[in-house]
């Protein structure tokens, strides 16, 4: 294969996959800046070694596997910037990641629809600061000026609207428990 | 649940603030169970989840994918003779660049000073005037973005992060001391924030009006880009265009719907250090009336500087009690009065609660050369909470 046929294929995975790797790599990193910086980290491991890439067998993990272990690597270097990181919580990431990735849907976007409709059902009391703090990017000091709240109740109003939302996605069959443990 | 049984929220606790982005990870947490790492993984997933619903969009995975691709894309070795004449370009162009930087250095004694000093009265005494403000950022490397950027077509549209937040708020003034702020939040609801000329307020969605004799106390605790925000204080700002600024004679220029307008161009010295670095203002030629005010290159954060605009929508009369926050209250609205002294416990109250922050190593440099020195105010909750 020349190299621009496989810069060419190597392209439409990297748009293909960007949407899923983000999220993986959000998961796992608590800055914008650090996600972004391995996405592109991992991206760029994946074309060195693209020649090695089974071409028989899906991409999405593969690069998955390229990315957790720059997520390991990037968490010995620097805890403060990360959610909670092990072995164990990246392969249970990996897992959920995949349950969505093949869902019915050309896109990622087309894939996670169902959280549309759950941030819908949402009440509006936990819409509301979940909207302010995502969407606005404000954060938990500014929302309690504007909803009239103390700091630690919008942090909790925060937390409860993840919790409904995980609810409502395990309900459609997303954030499903893996198979039971031996 | 008896109460020897574990919480298990407690353990978890301590790590769902650390997903908002605002407590770092705890260092002595308790020792999580598998079933618990699991729940919490599901959160962060969620939590990405969330980021990517609300914060991506087609243009921003662009620039991802195009970083990558760029990074990947082998450049061909650049002969030698286009090295020789690419060198000898840059070298004309950095003694051309030192003329021009010469040449702007030296003092302007023109009629600028008195022809602003026309604009300058004509704000004092003008009467009521409604602008929109208009935001678009630009990023240290010269991209572009504005607001119009296009959000993928089944998303609500982007509220960008910043002093963005400000676009499409619309501005009041009326005389040189009175103004209010009508900025949108989600779900159509509406923050008023506003001076009456002796007493600062701020009228929100929900909760009570806050009300305070202190001119500048409700700048803040909503946006902490307001605290370096030069609309806040218009009168103050083109003074400082005055003085702190070094004026270019005046142009007359047609705008874009063939108005003639006089235009000023005032460019920061070094007194004025935290101020935009450049403030452009295009005037009425008889009046005085401001058309249009662009401040440019305003350091707002670690890697974004941008671009604000104020445009002139017209000049309809607006109710009497318009600039007080009764005309944006509800008749029965509770009022707080803030004091000095809420304001100082809520200083006091910020700068414990400030978490430590650190540059990211990598880009220390980078962050070194952007950042501004700190805010008087950050966006805590408001004084009197």
């Amino acid at each position: 294969m020349t190299d621009n046929l496989a810069q060419s294929i190597f392209s439409v995975l990297v748009h293909e996959n960007t949407g899923m790797l983000m999220t993986f790599l959000r998961a796992s990193v608590r800055k914008e800046a650090l996600a972004e910086d391995l996405f592109q980290e991992t991206m760029i491991v994946a074309w060195k070694r693209f020649g090695e890439f089974d071409r028989t067998r899906p991409f999405g993990p593969w690069l998955r596997g390229i990315a957790r272990n720059l997520v390991l690597a990037s968490y010995r270097a620097r805890k403060r910037d990360m959610l909670l990181c092990s072995e164990e919580v990246l392969e249970h990431l990996d897992r959920r990641v995949e349950q969505i990735a093949r869902r019915p849907g050309d896109t990622w976007d087309e894939k996670i629809a169902a959280l549309d409709d759950c941030l819908d059902a949402l009440p509006e009391d936990y819409r509301e600061p979940l909207e302010l703090h995502y969407r606005d990017h404000h954060n938990t000091h500014t929302i309690s000026g504007l909803l009239a709240m103390s700091r630690e109740a919008v942090k909790k109003r925060i937390q409860r609207a993840r919790s409904k939302l995980a609810d409502c996605l395990k309900r459609k069959n997303i954030l499903t428990d893996p198979e039971p443990s031996a | 649940m008896t109460s020897h049984e574990p919480q298990p929220e407690e353990p978890l606790a301590a790590w769902h603030g650390c997903m908002n982005g605002e407590d770092t990870p705890p260092d002595d947490a308790e020792p999580l169970t598998t079933e618990q790492r699991r729940q919490l993984a599901d959160e962060q997933l969620l939590h990405a989840l969330l980021r990517g619903r609300y914060c991506d969009t087609e243009a921003s995975a662009a620039k991802l994918v195009d970083r990558v691709l760029h990074a990947i894309t082998p450049r061909p070795a650049r002969p030698l003779w286009f090295r020789l004449v690419r060198a000898t370009l840059s070298s004309a162009a950095a003694m051309v660049l030192v003329v021009i930087l010469i040449e702007l250095s030296l003092p302007r004694t023109s009629s600028a000073t008195s022809d602003y000093d026309r604009v300058l009265s004509a704000f004092m005494t003008e009467g009521d005037r409604t602008y929109s403000l208009q935001y678009a950022m630009q990023s240290l490397n010269g991209d572009a973005e504005t607001e119009e950027t296009p959000a993928a077509p089944h998303r609500p549209p982007m509220r960008p992060r910043g002093p963005g937040r400000l676009h499409g708020a619309k501005l009041y003034l009326r005389g040189g001391n009175q103004y209010v702020f009508e900025i949108q939040l989600p779900r159509e609801k509406t923050l008023w924030i506003g001076q009456d000329g002796r007493n600062a307020w701020a009228v929100r969605p929900q909760g009570a009006v806050l009300f305070s004799e202190e001119r500048d106390a409700f700048h803040l605790p909503f946006f902490e880009e307001m605290t370096t925000l030069p609309l806040i204080d218009m009168r103050d700002t083109l003074h400082a265009a005055k003085n702190g600024y070094v004026l270019d004679p005046p142009k007359r220029v047609t705008m874009d719907d063939g108005r003639g307008a006089e235009y000023f161009l005032a460019r920061r010295n070094q007194q004025a250090a935290r101020r935009p670095q450049r403030i452009e203002i295009w005037a009425d030629p008889q009046s005085g009336l401001l058309y249009r005010v662009v401040f440019s290159r305003m350091h707002f954060g670690q890697t974004l500087c941008r671009q604000l605009r104020m445009e002139y929508l017209n000049g309809k009369p607006l109710p009497e009690n318009w600039f007080t926050y009764q005309a944006h209250a509800p008749a029965n609205a509770n009022v707080k009065t803030v004091t000095k002294q809420d304001i100082r416990r809520y200083h006091h109250r910020r700068d414990r609660m400030r978490p430590h922050r650190q540059p990211p190593r990598q880009h220390h440099r980078q962050w070194e050369e952007r950042r501004t020195p700190p805010p008087p105010v950050p966006d805590s909750p408001p004084p009197g909470e």
